[in-house]
C-alpha cells in the first residue's frame, strides 16, 4: 500500500527529462512547477513566481536536439511555430520572448545571476552549486 | 581649477541620464520589422489600385521594450512609413504604440498610453508584416473604407487609442479592456484624439480569447464609442458599436482563421435621440493555409463585406490566392492575386470587379 503511494508520488514529482532536456533554475528558486507552468512561462502567459519575482526564461541559441524536442513535447509547438508565436506577441506589444544565449557558459551565468531565471539545457551539462535542476510535476 | 570645474559640469550633465544608466542593458530589448511591397492593378485602373505597378518602401519599425523595474515595462513601436522623408513631406513617422505596463499579477496588468485597439485578430499586428501570412490585413473586417464610401466606410473600430488598459492572461485565456478617448472622424479636427477628447463619452474596447486546446483559440471583441464629426453637417453625434468573433485553429501543416464583425452606426442628437436611420454593417474573413514544406505555405482568403444591410446589392466579395515563402528565419517573400467583385449598388466599385497582383518582402528581427 505504502509502496504504491510512494511509486505514485515518485511518478508525479520528479526531475523530468524530455528527450535529454532538463529545466534548470537559480538555486534560490523556491517555487514548484508543473509542466503546464513551464509551458506557460515559455509562452509568456506566466511571468511571475508566487512571490511576484519576475521570471526570466532562457535557452541556447544553438538549439540542440534536446532543446528542439522540449519545444515540441512540452511547449507543444515545434520551434518554428514557437518563433512565429513570439513574433506576433512582440510586435503587438505583449512582451518579449525568452532570452537566447550564445553558449552554455553564458546561459549558466545568466541562471546563476537571476533569481527568476529558468532555462532549458541538455541533461549532459555540468551544473555548479548556484544552479539546480527543477523538479516538475504533471 | 579649470579642469575640476569642467569635470564637475560633465558630471552634472550626466545626472539626468543616471536613471537610464541604472537600467542594465539586458533589461532592454530592441526588435523590429520591415516590409517592401509591389502592387499593380490589372483590370479597373480607374477604381483605385496602382495602374503603373509601383514599389513601396512600406515600413520600417523599431520595437523597444524596457523592463524598467520588475513590475514596470515600457513598450513602444516607432514606424517610418513609405520612405519617410520629412524634408519633402513624403511618407510619415508615427508612434504605433507607446505605453507603460505595470504588473499587479499575470491576471492584472495596467497599461497607460497610446495602444493598438484590441479588436479581432489583426489590428494589434496589422503593421507587422512578418507576423501575417498574407500581404495586407483583411479589408472586410479591418478596412471598410477601402470597400465603400460615405458613412458606411467608417471603420468598425479605431486603429489606435489613448487611454487606460487592463490586461491579463492565464494558460487558457487572455483579455484586454481599454478605456480611451476613442476616435475622431475628422483628421484635421481641432483636437488630437491621442491628446484630448472632443466629447465627454469615452470609448470602451475589449477582447477575450479562450483556448480550449493547444490548437484552437476562440475570441470575442467589442468596441463602443460616441464620437462627433461623422455627419457633422446636421450637428449630430455618432454612436458606434461593433462586435466581433474570431476562431484560430492550426495543426502541424494546416491553419484556419475565421473572423466576423457586426457593426452599427446610430446618429443621435444632443439628447441621445436617434435622428437618422441606423446603418448596420457586417464583414467576414476566412483564411485557409497549408504548409507544403516547412517554408512554403500557399493560402486562400475569402472576404465578404455588406456596407449597409438595408441596401440591397451593395456587397463586396474578395478572393485572394497567394503563397508565402520563408527565405530565411523571419524573412518572408509573399506573392498573391486579389480579385474583388462588387454588386451594382456598391458606392465605390459600382458593380465592377478588379484584379490586383501584390508582392512583399517582410523581415522581422
Amino acid at each position: 500500500m505504502y509502496l504504491n503511494k510512494l511509486l505514485i508520488i515518485l511518478l508525479l514529482s520528479s526531475s523530468v527529462v524530455f528527450a535529454n532536456a532538463i529545466i534548470i533554475t537559480n538555486k534560490n528558486f523556491k517555487d514548484t512547477l508543473t509542466i503546464n507552468d513551464v509551458k506557460s512561462i515559455f509562452l509568456g502567459k506566466k511571468t511571475r513566481l508566487s512571490d511576484q519575482t519576475l521570471l526570466y526564461p532562457a535557452y541556447l541559441e544553438t538549439l540542440d536536439e534536446s532543446t528542439l524536442s522540449f519545444f515540441t513535447q512540452v511547449i507543444k509547438k515545434p520551434y518554428r511555430k514557437f518563433n512565429k508565436y513570439w513574433i506576433k506577441r512582440v510586435f503587438s506589444g505583449h512582451g518579449v520572448p525568452p532570452k537566447r544565449l550564445k553558449n552554455i557558459g553564458q546561459l549558466l551565468k545568466y541562471v546563476s545571476e537571476n533569481k527568476g531565471a529558468i532555462a532549458i539545457v541538455s541533461n549532459k551539462v555540468k551544473l555548479d552549486g548556484d544552479i539546480k535542476v527543477l523538479p516538475l510535476s504533471w | 581649477m579649470k579642469f575640476i570645474s569642467n569635470k564637475f559640469i560633465f558630471i552634472i550633465l550626466l545626472l539626468p541620464f543616471a536613471n537610464l544608466l541604472a537600467t542594465p542593458w539586458d533589461k532592454i530589448r530592441l526588435n523590429g520589422y520591415s516590409s517592401f511591397e509591389f502592387e499593380q492593378e490589372l483590370t479597373n485602373t480607374d477604381i483605385k489600385g496602382d495602374p503603373y505597378g509601383s514599389f513601396d518602401a512600406d515600413l520600417f519599425d523599431l520595437v523597444l521594450n524596457i523592463q524598467a523595474t520588475d513590475r514596470l515595462r515600457i513598450s513602444t513601436d516607432i514606424t517610418f512609413e513609405h520612405g519617410a522623408s520629412t524634408e519633402n513631406g513624403r511618407g510619415n513617422v508615427a508612434i504605433e504604440y507607446a505605453f507603460a505596463e505595470y504588473t499587479v499579477s499575470d491576471l492584472l496588468k495596467v497599461r497607460t498610453g497610446k495602444m493598438f485597439s484590441a479588436f479581432g485578430i489583426y489590428n494589434e499586428i496589422h503593421t507587422a508584416k512578418p507576423a501575417t501570412i498574407q500581404v495586407k490585413e483583411p479589408r472586410a473586417t479591418n478596412k471598410p473604407d477601402k470597400l465603400t464610401t460615405g458613412l458606411s466606410a467608417t471603420r468598425f473600430f479605431p486603429r489606435w487609442n489613448t487611454g487606460i488598459g487592463l490586461v491579463g492572461s492565464s494558460e487558457k485565456y487572455d483579455y484586454i479592456i481599454q478605456l480611451s478617448n476613442g476616435d475622431q472622424e475628422e483628421v484635421d479636427a481641432d483636437t488630437n484624439p491621442y491628446e484630448a477628447d472632443n466629447n465627454t463619452q469615452k470609448a470602451l474596447t475589449g477582447r477575450y480569447r479562450y483556448s480550449p486546446t493547444d490548437n484552437l483559440r476562440l475570441g470575442f471583441s467589442f468596441h463602443h464609442d460616441l464620437f462627433t464629426g461623422a455627419n457633422a453637417d446636421i450637428n449630430k453625434s455618432t454612436e458606434i458599436s461593433s462586435y466581433g468573433i474570431q476562431l484560430n485553429w492550426e495543426s502541424d501543416k494546416a491553419a484556419i482563421e475565421l473572423e466576423s464583425v457586426y457593426g452599427s452606426l446610430d446618429f443621435v442628437d444632443e439628447n441621445n435621440a436617434t435622428v437618422n436611420e441606423k446603418i448596420e454593417r457586417v464583414g467576414a474573413t476566412l483564411l485557409l493555409s497549408y504548409s507544403l514544406t516547412e517554408v512554403l505555405t500557399p493560402y486562400l482568403e475569402f472576404e465578404y463585406f455588406d456596407p449597409n444591410l438595408d441596401i440591397k446589392e451593395d456587397e463586396i466579395s474578395i478572393i485572394i490566392a497567394g503563397i508565402n515563402y520563408e527565405i530565411d528565419s523571419n524573412f518572408y517573400l509573399k506573392l498573391e492575386v486579389d480579385r474583388v467583385s462588387s454588386a451594382e449598388n456598391n458606392s465605390l466599385y459600382l458593380g465592377r470587379f478588379s484584379s490586383e497582383i501584390k508582392a512583399a518582402v517582410a523581415i522581422g528581427f
